[in-house]
């Protein structure tokens, strides 16, 4: 693991690459088999770029492994929405069509990811920091009120609040 | 404070669902009923739930501001 750290520094894709091994357990923790954590670990390694292109990763593997994990429980929604979806709807097809009036959801992801982070940045800096704890680091409301040494009902609000805030960015991914 | 706006009580919905979904262990057996309720409930829904869940996903992608753990990294500290 020492070799991320030397003079030239790696890029995100050679720190993948060099540990891709523990990328591809993370993943498979997640979705159970090794085919569905290959096409996990393809699917994370083209969305590495656009991370780095909003800011510069601190800890690379740190964020190989953040990007692997999402895109890996992703996967993991996806097929159990589509398995209770089907055994409870037949009728898929009721989707509305995409609408043309909205220009912006043209936005690649390196642009929403942009558009995201501002959106986070606007925010208090504390309620980002509990925001963060909770939808990266996976801690609870209870854990992140220890952390910050606070209550844990003020953690609920922020998070709240970086909820509403979020739903300002829902353009990004609406009607395709 | 959230900008004072409209929210939409379907895509708040969809939000705590996709919330749910990914907290430790998941729904359980009688959540995942009730989501499969709801999600049939109305096209509408279902669509909310995906774009909730798309926003979900790039919201975590996105690299963080603050030094947090990010599970899976053992070679961090």
């Amino acid at each position: 693991m020492d070799m991320l750290m030397h003079s030239s520094e790696p890029t995100l894709g050679e720190v993948f690459i060099a540990n891709r091994a523990q990328l591809q357990r993370v993943a498979q923790k997640i979705v159970r088999t090794a085919d569905l954590a290959d096409e996990v670990l393809q699917d994370a390694y083209l969305k590495l770029a656009d991370g780095a292109a909003v800011r510069d990763v601190r800890k690379p593997l740190g964020y190989c492994c953040q990007v692997v994990r999402n895109v890996a429980f992703d996967y993991h929604r996806h097929q159990s929405v589509e398995a209770s979806y089907r055994t409870y709807c037949e009728d898929v097809e009721l989707v509305s069509p995409p609408s043309n009036d909205a220009p912006e959801r043209v936005l690649d992801g390196r642009q929403a990811l942009a558009v995201i982070d501002r959106v986070l940045g606007a925010l208090p800096a504390r309620t980002r920091l509990a925001f963060e704890l909770n939808r990266l680091s996976g801690m609870t409301q209870r854990e992140i009120a220890a952390r910050l040494g606070c209550s844990a009902t003020l953690v609920n609000f922020m998070i709240k609040d970086a909820d509403a805030a979020l739903e300002s960015c829902r353009y990004l991914v609406q009607g395709n | 404070m959230a900008k004072d706006k409209e929210r939409d009580p379907v895509w708040q919905a969809a939000w705590t669902w996709v919330r749910r979904q990914h907290e430790r262990g998941g729904l359980d057996g009688a959540a995942r009923e009730e989501f499969a309720r709801w999600l049939a409930a109305d096209p509408v829904h279902r669509k909310t739930h995906d774009e909730a869940a798309r926003l979900w996903l790039l919201v975590g992608l996105v690299p963080p501001a603050n030094d947090v753990p990010l599970p899976g990294d053992t070679a961090g500290h």
